[in-house]
C-alpha cells in the first residue's frame, strides 16, 4: 500500500489569538471521495487550507502539528513545494480570473510550470475542459473572457483550470454551495467521474451530497474531530455521543 | 442638534457655490482675454510655430511648440511615473518585509507633501547637472548645454508624481478580492508571477492614475519651467530644451503688459491648458471611480 493522500496529527491552527482546529489528527486514503463535514464556523475550511498551506496567507495564521501530504511533511521537508503542486484547489465561490479568457484562465498552470507550449498546450487546455465537462459548451469561444460564463460554467471552469496542472489531490471547498440545483447536480456527476482518478477532499455541510459521493470522512465540530470513517457510520451517530466525544477531546488535552 | 447640521449644510453649501462661482469667473474672464488673440490668429493659435510678440504691431502669435513640449513632458513624466509606481507597488507587496513596507509608505507620503518648487529646485541644482555630466545632451543635434531638458523636466514631475500614481495603483492592488490571491497560490503563483496576474486585474486603475499623472503633468508649472530649459524648439530629442505651454506663461506672464497682443495670448494659452487638463483628469477619476465600483474590476 502507497502512503496515504494526507495525513495530519495533532494539527492545530490559530488565527491570532482564536484557535480554529485543536488537534485534529485524520487520513485520508488515496482513491477516495473523503468529506470533511460539520456545521458553519467548524473549521472545515481552515483544515482544507492547512493542507495546501494557503491558510498561512492569513495575517496572524499559526499551525502545529504534522500534516503530511502525498507522504511529505508539507510545514518542514524541502519538497513541499513539489508536493503541493501535484495539489489543486476548487473553491466555495467560482473565481476564475475574470480578465483572463476561458483559454488562459485553464493554462495559467501549465504555463507557471513550463508543463507545456503551443499545440501540447491546446492539448492540455482541450483535456481538462473535457475532463471538466466544459468543452462542448466553451470550444468555439474559448477567446472569450471567463466573466462571461454562468455560474455554474464558472466553476467548471475553476476545476478544470486545477486540472490542467494534473493533480493527485484535488480539495473542493463547498463547490456546490453558490450554485442552482441543477449546476450542483452537474458537478457532482464531475466529482464522480473524476474521482476514479484523483483522490478528492470534498467540503460540504450537506450531509446528503457526502453520503452520494463520498466513502470516507470526518465530522468536525467547533475545530475538534468528532469522528472518522465510513460516511454511514460518521452520519448515524446520535448527538448525546457526539457532545461525549466532544467532552472527551476537549479533556485529552 | 438639528440646527447645528442645517448651519453645517448650509456652511458647505455656501462654500462650494461660492469655489464654482469663482472657477466660472475665472473661465470667463481667460475666455474674454483671449478672444482678442483667438479672432486674429483662429486656429493658427495652435497649429502655428511662430511666436514672437514684438513683431509688426500686435505679434504672432502660435503655441504649437510649447503644445508639443507640453505633450512630451506629460507623456514621458507619466511613463516614469507609472513605471515607478507598478514597480514600487510589485516590490512593496511581494517582496518587502513589513518594516521596510512601512518605511517606504511613510517616506512616499513625505514626498507627496512637498511643495512642487523643492522638486524644481532639486531638478535646476541636482538632475540639471547630471544630466549635463552625463553628456546626455550630445545625443540629439541641438542637446542642452545646461543640462535643462525636456527629459529633466519629464523625470523631475515623474519623480513627483510616483506617490500619487502609487497611492492609486496600491490601493486597487489591496481591493483584489483575496480569493483571486488564494487561487493563484494554489496553481503555485509566487512572486512576479502572482504580482503579473494581479496587475493585469487592476489595469484600469493602472490607466486611471496614468490618465491623472498626465493631467497633473501637463498643468505642472513650477518644476517644469525651472527644469525645461526655456527654448522655441520642437522636442524631438528628449534631451533639448523647450517650452511647455505653463512654462510659456510662466515665463512671460510678468512682461506681458509690455505687447499689445501677449496677455490675450497668454489667456487663451492658459484657457488650452485648462480644457486639457480638466478634460484628461476628469476622465482618470471616471476610470478610476469606476475600478473602484466595481471591487476588483474585471
Ligand atoms: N482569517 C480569519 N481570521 C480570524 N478567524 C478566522 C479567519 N478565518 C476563519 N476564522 C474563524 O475560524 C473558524 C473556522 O472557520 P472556517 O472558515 O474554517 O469554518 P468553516 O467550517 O469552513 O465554515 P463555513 O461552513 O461557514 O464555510 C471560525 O470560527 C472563523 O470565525
Ligand atoms: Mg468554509
Amino acid at each position: 500500500m502507497r502512503e496515504p493522500a494526507v495525513r495530519t496529527r495533532e494539527l492545530s491552527v490559530w488565527y491570532g489569538q482564536s484557535q480554529a482546529l485543536h488537534s485534529v489528527s485524520i487520513t485520508v486514503p488515496r482513491g477516495t471521495v473523503y468529506a470533511v463535514l460539520g456545521p458553519s464556523g467548524c473549521g472545515k475550511s481552515t483544515l482544507l487550507r492547512a493542507i495546501n498551506k494557503l491558510v498561512l496567507l492569513r495575517e496572524g495564521a499559526r499551525v502545529e502539528g504534522l500534516v503530511e501530504v502525498l507522504g511529505v511533511d508539507v510545514y518542514r521537508d524541502h519538497s513541499a513545494e513539489e508536493a503541493l503542486s501535484r495539489v489543486g484547489m476548487v473553491f466555495q465561490t467560482p473565481n476564475p480570473f475574470p480578465h483572463l479568457s476561458i483559454y488562459d484562465n485553464v493554462a495559467i498552470g501549465p504555463r507557471l510550470r513550463g508543463m507545456a507550449k503551443g499545440r501540447e498546450l491546446d492539448k492540455l487546455v482541450r483535456w481538462a475542459l473535457e475532463k471538466a465537462a466544459l468543452w462542448d459548451e466553451v470550444k468555439d469561444r474559448l477567446k472569450s473572457p471567463a466573466s462571461s460564463l454562468s455560474g455554474g460554467q464558472q466553476q467548471r471552469l475553476c476545476i478544470a483550470r486545477a486540472l490542467a496542472t494534473m493533480p493527485e489531490l484535488l480539495l473542493m471547498d463547498e463547490p456546490t454551495a453558490n450554485l442552482d440545483p441543477v449546476n450542483a447536480a452537474k458537478i457532482e456527476e464531475l466529482i464522480k467521474e473524476l474521482s476514479r482518478e484523483v483522490t478528492i477532499i470534498l467540503v460540504t455541510h450537506d450531509a446528503e451530497q457526502a453520503k452520494r459521493l463520498a466513502s470516507t470522512g470526518v465530522l468536525l465540530f467547533m475545530g475538534r474531530v468528532v469522528s472518522e470513517g465510513p460516511i454511514s457510520s460518521i452520519l448515524s451517530r446520535s448527538y448525546s455521543s457526539i457532545i461525549q466525544s466532544l467532552v472527551a477531546s476537549a479533556r485529552r488535552q | 442638534m438639528r440646527r447645528s447640521i442645517d448651519v453645517i449644510y448650509l456652511g458647505v453649501a455656501t462654500a462650494t457655490a461660492i469655489v464654482i462661482a469663482i472657477a466660472a469667473a475665472i473661465v470667463l474672464a481667460l475666455s474674454i482675454e483671449s478672444s482678442g488673440v483667438l479672432a486674429r490668429e483662429g486656429l493658427g493659435f495652435v497649429l502655428s510655430p511662430r511666436w514672437s510678440p514684438s513683431e509688426e504691431r500686435y505679434g504672432f502669435y502660435g503655441v504649437a511648440l510649447p503644445l508639443v513640449g507640453t505633450l512630451a513632458v506629460g507623456v514621458q513624466a507619466t511613463a516614469i511615473a507609472i513605471a515607478l509606481s507598478v514597480a514600487a507597488v510589485v516590490y512593496l507587496h511581494e517582496y518587502a518585509p513589513r518594516r521596510v513596507r512601512e518605511a517606504i509608505g511613510i517616506a512616499m507620503f513625505a514626498m507627496a507633501a512637498l511643495p512642487t518648487v523643492v522638486f524644481g529646485m532639486w531638478g535646476l541644482s541636482a538632475v540639471a547637472p547630471l544630466v549635463r555630466e552625463a553628456g546626455l545632451g550630445s545625443l540629439c543635434a541641438r542637446g542642452s548645454p545646461t543640462g535643462q531638458s525636456v527629459f529633466t523636466a519629464a523625470l523631475v514631475v515623474g519623480l513627483m508624481l510616483t506617490p500619487y500614481a502609487s497611492s492609486v495603483v496600491s490601493a486597487a492592488y489591496d481591493a483584489v478580492p483575496f480569493t483571486y490571491v488564494e487561487a493563484l497560490h494554489s496553481l503555485g503563483a509566487m512572486g512576479f508571477e502572482r504580482a503579473r496576474v494581479l496587475l493585469g486585474m487592476v489595469k484600469r486603475s493602472i490607466a486611471a492614475a496614468a490618465l491623472l499623472s498626465f493631467g497633473r503633468a501637463v498643468g505642472e508649472t513650477t518644476i517644469v519651467a525651472l527644469t525645461i530649459g526655456s527654448a522655441f524648439n520642437l522636442p524631438l530629442c528628449p534631451f533639448e530644451p523647450a517650452h511647455t505651454v505653463s512654462s510659456l506663461i510662466a515665463s512671460q506672464y510678468g512682461n506681458a503688459f509690455l505687447y499689445p497682443g501677449l496677455t490675450s495670448a497668454l489667456s487663451a494659452a492658459a484657457l488650452l491648458l485648462l480644457a486639457a487638463s480638466a478634460a484628461t483628469t476628469a476622465l482618470g477619476a471616471r476610470i478610476a471611480r469606476a475600478a473602484v465600483a466595481r471591487g476588483g474590476e474585471a
